[in-house]
């Protein structure tokens, strides 16, 4: 199928019921390819996206879009059709609108071109994030994974941990912002070499046989704390929906209907964790009116605190202070001026770049302490989470005031109710 | 680092900071042990205006050189045995003659008594207890407690009642900072440790400080050193709320920022509660040069998007996405630290006339 037949599909369907329909069929067609080891046509792929705006102020998402010059063609109440006008008028995928925060875009184009297209989406939108699973997210989703599956079938786990401040290297950080969406395993010819931890691979086995053994080999090796991919099994068949750190998810099973339903199993828990996490965390100034004398300023929120399992060396944490407070393109987007209050302590007063709010941290070997000022979406913190387990050490243990944040995910993972909001 | 950290404990906004930082919700003995969460007590208010009643301002009236309302500078309450700690930071102790701190002892005492829970407008009188609290560097704390004796005795002396009292010492003792205080304060406010407690924890050649959430008081007396991080730290924050405010805009727009908006956002909200004195001034002077500094820095052809009504405040016209890319670009570049930052401003004539 080319690149002008998906337009076409895309631009074909007229119902909520045909798109499904269309995608359902389309996913068992690849599925059978894929049994017979002859993809002819890319797998559907699908991205959870965030409306990271002010809740209550949020603009509607096809008012964002229309400011990129993406046009969002109504298909029903909370369906779109998406037109990128940029592209030669090329149909990109469809848009749910599960709620005015959340949405997923659905797409048939192959993963190059649709995970550039969505980063740029995000990159381009200040309005509009991923949503962000961390390495201690997908930990309790993998305890669902159990739950749900047998012990016989077959699961797929990914694990990303890159020290990439160990060594000073500038080429290695701006050349690694552009595979960021797309992990491949593969490694071309043209390796940088480098020495500094990283870690990066797949495990594929029975679910009973990594059951037994994750927990033991996560306490000897740290690195694997950092999950960054977890297929969910399909019930219904073969294979499953392999879930990445940014949101994206991808059916490789013959099912669209399953996929959409774990899509907004995990869409659900997030949302459960992202209300914990903002009214926890929020820091605000609440105005209290008592009869006498008058106003009274009560201060609420609760710090995060980010504790490394390991002390960074005394050059890990220069090079990550230069590396992010001194580069305007850095890997944690923030901007700041570090106060220097010691060798190995700074405080910065900064800014969440992606999403224009600030935030304040206070950054050591062993620690990072943020404090978040209302109307910051709770988005800026798991995405924090993700990078420090990503970048600096997998296995640091994160606390919204006094509670730890496994526990916040795992609350949330039960706290999924029988009748949600989409 | 060589700031003198013993100089630090005594400092008022330190203390400050720190007794916020102890009532926030985090795990112990990692960053702050966060003694009064632990115990229950929570951030009522911050800076609160708090006045004394009509019948008790007529009691004292000739007879106790009083204030007619106070502002400690932090309310704490435990929820569960309806209890207020109310919060005094000082530099140095000070004798029951010394005219304006022995005056808003007295009030501030006075408060702490049974006419606390009409005070704070949550009921009538002996619904709550209260005790008044001064943190100050261990040093002082027995002569502040001597003084505060005899201001009870005083108020004791024309038939009303005052509330409890003591003090928190903040003490350096090798790298850790450690909390003192009384078995009165211990048992008034139900704490499970013995003092002296470690609450603080930092690594040679490192400023313990946190995290600050009130970064600015022009009310409070400091050492150069520490008034030039401060207002650095304050710097820091009106830049991250500017840079914030620009960063997220829609092109093409205009945004207004006002000294209030930009000092609330900076403080906390804190700002509005400062009272409307010459330090108040004194703080829209310093954001108004500040503001003045940024924009004089940028180049020519930018700068004539900046515009300042003395009603309105600073207007950034971002009329393309050229504009903003360079404004973004020129102001995070921007770097307090290069200000000089001890200087004194001096009113000038012009003032009224800026504000106004």
């Amino acid at each position: 199928m080319t690149v002008s037949d998906i337009s076409k599909e895309i631009k074909s369907i007229t119902s909520h019921d045909k798109m499904i329909r269309c995608l359902d069929g389309y996913s068992a067609e690849r599925m059978e390819e894929l049994d017979e080891r002859k993809t002819k046509c890319p797998l559907v792929k699908s991205y959870m996206l965030e409306h990271v705006g002010e809740t209550g102020k949020q603009k509607n998402v096809t008012e964002v879009l229309s400011v990129l010059g993406i046009e969002s063609g109504q298909i029903d109440e909370n369906l779109y059709r998406i037109l990128d006008t940029r592209e030669n008028g090329e149909y990109m995928g469809f848009l749910e609108v599960l709620t005015p925060r959340y949405f997923v875009f659905y797409t048939l184009h192959p993963s190059d071109k649709a995970d550039r297209w969505v980063k740029n989406l995000v990159l381009n939108s200040p309005e509009l994030d991923h949503v962000w699973l961390s390495g201690l997210t997908f930990n309790v989703l993998w305890e669902r994974v159990l739950q749900l599956s047998k012990p016989n079938r077959y699961v797929t786990i990914v694990f990303v941990h890159e020290s990439i401040y160990q060594v000073d290297s500038e080429i290695y950080e701006e050349d690694e912002e552009e595979k960021e969406i797309s992990l491949s395993l593969d490694e071309g010819d043209m390796v940088e070499i480098v020495e500094r931890r990283a870690s990066k691979f797949k495990l594929v086995d029975r679910i009973s046989t990594v059951k037994e053994s994750l927990s033991k080999l996560q306490a000897d090796y740290a690195p694997l704390y950092a999950i960054s991919q977890l297929r969910f099994p399909s019930p219904v068949g073969r294979g499953g929906h392999d879930f990445y750190h940014n949101g994206k998810v991808t059916n490789r099973s013959g099912n669209f209907r399953d996929h959409r339903s774990h899509i907004l199993y995990v869409q659900r828990i997030y949302d459960e964790l992202m209300n914990m996490t903002e009214e926890k965390a929020w820091y605000s100034m609440y105005k209290e009116t008592v009869t006498m004398p008058g106003q009274f300023q009560k201060l609420i929120g609760a710090p995060v605190s980010i504790i490394f399992n390991e002390s960074l060396s005394k050059e890990t944490f220069d090079y990550w202070i230069k590396s992010t407070f001194g580069r305007v393109n850095n890997r944690f987007r923030l901007w700041g001026n570090p106060i220097i209050l010691g060798p190995k302590k700074v405080h910065v007063y900064g800014v969440d770049k992606h999403l224009w709010k600030p935030i304040f941290l206070e950054l050591t070997d062993k620690h990072l302490i943020a404090i978040v000022p209302k109307g910051t979406c709770g988005n800026t913190i798991h995405r924090l989470i993700c990078n420090i387990q990503r970048y600096i050490d997998p296995a640091a243990k994160v606390y919204i005031g006094d509670m730890e944040y496994k526990v916040m995910v795992e609350q949330s993972s039960k706290g999924v109710k029988y009748e949600p909001k989409y | 680092m060589s700031r003198n950290i013993n100089e630090l404990c005594k400092d008022p906004l330190f203390q400050l900071n720190l007794a916020i930082w102890l009532a926030q919700p985090q795990i112990e003995h990692f960053h702050i042990h966060p003694l009064f969460y632990k115990s229950g007590l929570s951030i009522y208010s911050i800076g609160p205006l708090l006045a004394l009643p009509p019948d008790i301002r007529l009691a004292v009236s000739e007879k106790l050189d009083c204030q007619e309302g106070a502002r400690p500078d932090l309310v704490l309450e435990t929820k569960a045995t309806k209890k207020f700690c109310i919060l005094e930071c000082k530099t140095s102790s000070f004798g029951p003659a010394s005219t304006k701190p022995a005056s808003q002892a007295r009030t501030l005492l006075l408060i702490a008594g049974p006419i606390l829970s009409e005070v704070l407008g949550l009921g009538t009188r002996r619904q709550n207890e209260g005790i008044l609290c001064y943190f100050s560097g261990s040093n002082q704390i027995k002569m502040m407690e001597n003084t505060l004796g005899i201001l009870a005795q005083e108020i004791d002396g024309i038939k009303l009642e005052s509330g409890e009292y003591g003090c928190f010492g903040v003490k350096l003792e090798q790298s850790t900072i450690l909390l003192e205080y009384s078995d009165r304060i211990k048992k008034f406010l139900n704490f499970i440790e013995d003092s002296p407690v470690k609450i603080l924890t930092f690594e040679a050649e490192t400023d313990p400080r946190p995290l600050y959430f009130i970064p600015y008081d022009p009310n409070i007396q400091q050492t150069k050193e520490e008034q030039e991080l401060c207002r650095r730290i304050l710097f820091e924050r009106i830049l991250s709320y500017i840079i914030s405010k620009i960063g997220g805009v829609t092109i093409p727009s205009s945004i207004i920022f006002a000294i209030e908006e930009i000092l609330n956002s900076a403080t906390f909200g804190v700002y509005e509660v400062w009272e409307d004195n010459e330090t108040k001034k004194h703080i829209r002077r310093l954001v108004r040069e500040f503001l003045e500094d940024i924009r004089s820095r940028m180049d020519e052809e930018l700068r004539e998007h900046i515009n300042y009504e003395s009603k309105r405040g600073w207007t950034f016209n971002l009329k393309d996405t050229e504009t903003y890319e360079e404004m973004l670009k020129q102001i995070s570049k921007f770097k307090p630290e290069t200000l000089d930052l001890s200087k004194e401003l001096q009113p000038t004539l012009f003032d009224d006339i800026m504000e106004n």
